[in-house]
């Protein structure tokens, strides 16, 4: 009897920047992705509010899920970190 | 009071200069005519204020810039707050700063002198080292590698919320500090500068 299909919990994502490591992490589909944004801000000691995050060319919204975006595995998702000035 | 030394005295070597505030050559600033470019720079600014208003929070304009801008291709997001800090005239993001030296390229591209300048990507030398970056001074000595006898490099720097530009004339090898608000060098800028800079003009 074939075993029935387990449903797919979790995607991982890629969250790349210029000129920084890539780094992959694991997200359940349900999640609001704002967990997402702090898990990769305190991995790499950023300052959330200074760095934005796109899916698609779309900026992702706190609140919004994988599901939401209809994000599969393996997916790029892009940090920007910004330098301000006067 | 500052210290002003004027463009007839030359320093014979960059030690000399270093710590002044040289004034600026004049053959290095270009000056348009400015009355009749008036009208069409106000449309210009107008239309960009009403583009920013159209535009959705969450949408975002990717550009890809050419290589032969930074030394390699690089891609930019431009946001609406980008857009907004420029209407408010508040403050310059990076990718504004990007965005302006690729419109300068193709600017300097159309009168064929593009070859007499090399621009740094201001992302690879400004800013704080972080974790899970790469280092920066060797892109900022790689970028460096791609200079030509007697190039002008333009390396725009960020010394935390503010912005300053540094020249590197390698026909007279001389570093030109621009400040808007006239302080001191920075000190890691200066540094770096001695580090790489100095090389540079060996090679020359």
């Amino acid at each position: 009897m074939p075993e029935p299909k387990k449903e797919k919990t979790h995607v991982t994502v890629k969250v790349q920047r210029q000129h920084a490591v890539d780094v992959f992490i694991r997200v359940r589909l349900d999640l609001p992705l704002r967990e997402l944004k702090l898990a990769y801000c305190n991995r790499l000691g950023l300052d959330c509010d200074a760095v934005r995050f796109t899916y698609n060319g779309s900026r992702i919204h706190d609140h919004e899920t994988v599901s939401d975006l209809k994000m599969e595995d393996g997916d790029v998702v892009d940090a920007w970190y910004d330098v301000l000035s006067g | 009071m500052y210290k002003m030394k004027s463009d007839q005295t030359d320093f014979l070597i960059l030690g000399e200069a270093v710590g002044y505030e040289v004034a600026c050559p004049g053959n290095l600033v270009l000056v348009g005519d400015e009355a009749t470019s008036k009208n069409v720079e106000l449309e210009s600014i107008e239309l960009f204020f009403a583009y920013a208003k159209l535009l959705q929070y969450e949408e975002t304009i990717t550009i890809m810039l050419e290589d032969g801008i930074f030394g390699h291709k690089i891609q930019i997001s431009l946001t609406r707050e980008d857009m907004e800090y420029v209407c408010e005239m508040q403050e310059l993001s990076l990718t504004c700063i990007m965005l302006y030296i690729s419109y300068l390229y193709v600017a300097v591209k159309e009168t064929n002198l593009d070859s007499r300048f090399l621009f740094v990507d201001p992302s690879i030398v400004s800013g704080k080292f972080k974790s899970g970056e790469f280092s920066k001074p060797p892109l900022f000595a790689r970028r460096l590698r791609d200079a030509k006898a007697g190039q002008l490099v333009f390396v725009p720097y960020n010394i935390g919320f503010h912005w300053v530009l540094v020249v590197i004339d390698l026909s007279s090898a001389m570093v030109f500090y621009f400040d808007s608000i006239s302080e001191k060098i920075d000190k890691t800028l200066q540094l770096v500068i001695d580090t790489y800079v100095i090389q540079l003009f060996m090679i020359f």
